[in-house]
């Protein structure tokens, strides 16, 4: 379980454009969308038809509530793929970078360490 | 500090390039997970799970009555139309189910009776407002006594369609006298115009009236061959736009046009229009699928004006989308026309655009489209299961 929240704090504290990021992203767009879909929001959906989704609430309203999921909705079919596809070829990009940096050695042959 | 932003400005740029690449890579594969078998809706013969599914959801409507009542509400809040037509698209849609499966006619023949039943009833005590929008009592009909093409056709349709599927006498005798008044109220002026609406002619509702009259005459042995051809002639000469060749959707009792080339309306209208004269119908659905058909990254869907008209959404175009003009009520009528004319890659890029952006809800073996509503469902469910009607009133 520490290993888990130990995960889950090094996702969330990454760098905004590191892999992991988009990676986060993704899945908090995922996660809301998984509640608007339990919530049965798609319901409300029908407002695109031009009928009423509810007689009991509001035009506005309801449409509002529609508006929401097919936010969320289009968010997880189209950003959720881009992003965790974007973490991806990031993650590709960084290890192809650190193969090609060729470790500086000292006369026996040993990595040194750069300055830091 | 400037070393700090030029390693951000870096980072970003590429996080940028991955996210480009990311969509570029992403949106041509989406409609993969969405375009499926074209079996799955449409069948030469039998009938397709989803259309099986749609009709399930609908004859459920029929027989629990408090459902029927919360959806009625919903679309009557919003145009009482919807209502009408979403009965006459059923009952349209289950005569070709019956005449797919003659082994489920029992099943269905107690609902279609039902609704024609009701709807007529309905028409008898709250009068032909009942069906139509507030606009219709705004002005006096241009003919007395006040009566509706767009009822008329359409439940003559439905009294015809039943009696292909099988004979009932007691419609013999309405659906006689309503084909009358059509006929007698298109002979009565040159352009051949009967009102749905006050000083309003629809031709949606012109080409209902012509399929009407070829069932008649496959039941009744009558002949309004003559009466269609002629009409054909006059839409030719007179109904057409210009610039697209396509058949206005509105027009006055003088023929002067009201609206123009509606995907609303022109898919049903090229769609029935098969039924009377295939050529002239085959024209218009070819120039429509040009003017108002559109693949997008493998989603087919309808605009409700072709590019050199400029009209305006109303209340059948439903929700238009910003920028790709893809309008769900044009979208939803050229289901049918695209089924009717077989025009398979298009129907189904359609069903990938129905899947992916309708919300399809499954329940006990009933499908529902949630972005749609009743009539809508209809709409789709005629579009899964017709061909045998228009055939067995073609045949010669």
């Amino acid at each position: 379980m520490k290993a888990i929240f130990g995960v889950l704090r090094r996702l969330w504290k990454a760098e905004a454009f590191s892999p992991s990021a988009f990676l986060v992203r993704a899945a908090i767009l995922a996660a809301l969308y998984a509640v608007s879909r339990m919530a049965g929001l798609q319901e409300y959906t029908t407002f695109l038809s031009g009928t009423s989704p509810n007689v009991n609430l509001s035009w506005q309203t309801a449409s509002a509530i529609g508006l929401i999921h097919l936010l969320l909705y289009f968010s997880f079919i189209l950003l959720v793929p881009i992003l965790l596809i974007t973490a991806g070829l990031l993650a590709i990009w960084n290890r192809w970078k650190a193969e090609r940096e060729v470790p500086v050695r000292d006369s026996q042959g040993t990595p040194i360490e750069p300055n830091k | 500090m400037i070393s700090n932003l030029k390693v951000w400005v870096k980072k970003a740029s590429l996080a940028l390039a991955a996210f480009t690449l990311a969509t570029a890579l992403w949106l041509p594969c989406l409609h993969l997970f969405f375009r499926k078998p074209l079996s799955e809706f449409y069948q030469e013969k039998g009938v397709s799970p989803k259309a099986r599914q749609l009709a399930a959801r609908h004859l459920q409507l029929w027989t629990e009555p408090s459902l029927r009542q919360i959806e009625l509400q919903k679309m009557r809040a919003s145009n009482a139309e919807w209502d009408f037509m979403g009965r006459t698209f059923l009952v349209w849609s289950l005569v070709n189910m019956g005449l797919r499966e003659p082994g489920m006619k029992d099943d269905y023949l107690p609902v279609i009776d039902q609704i024609i039943q009701e709807t007529v009833k309905i028409e008898k005590q709250d009068g032909i407002y009942a069906f139509l929008m507030p606009y219709a009592k705004a002005h006096p009909y241009q003919v007395s006594p006040a009566r509706s093409l767009f009822l008329d056709g359409e439940i003559a349709l439905m009294m015809g369609a039943r009696r292909m599927l099988q004979e009932e006498p007691g419609y013999k005798q309405p659906m006689t006298e309503r084909l009358n008044v059509i006929e007698q109220r298109m002979r009565s002026n040159p352009l051949m115009a009967v009102e749905s609406y006050p000083d309003e002619c629809w031709t949606y509702d012109d080409a209902v009236a012509l399929v009407a009259f070829k069932v008649a005459d496959r039941l009744d042995g009558t002949d309004h061959t003559a009466l269609c051809r002629q009409w054909v002639a006059m839409a030719r000469e007179h109904l057409v736009d210009k610039t697209t060749g396509l058949l206005l959707s509105s027009y006055q009792i003088n023929g002067k046009p009201l609206y123009g080339p509606e995907g609303s309306t022109i898919w049903m209208a090229a769609h029935c229009l098969q039924a009377v004269d295939e050529p002239f119908a085959r024209d218009q659905y070819d120039r429509a699928r040009k003017e108002l058909g559109r693949t997008t990254l493998g989603f087919g869907y309808g605009l409700e004006w072709p590019a050199s008209w400029q009209g305006p959404m109303d209340v059948d175009s439903g929700m238009v989308v910003p920028g790709l003009g893809v309008s769900a009520g044009s979208s939803g009528m050229a289901f049918i026309a695209a089924s009717s004319f077989h025009d398979w890659n298009f129907l189904q890029a359609l069903v990938a655009t129905l899947d992916m952006a309708a919300f399809p809800s499954r329940q006990n073996g009933r499908l529902k489209y949630c972005a749609s509503n009743q009539v809508g469902d209809a709409a789709l469910l005629y579009a899964s299961v017709l061909g045998p009607l228009w055939e067995s009133i073609r045949q010669p």
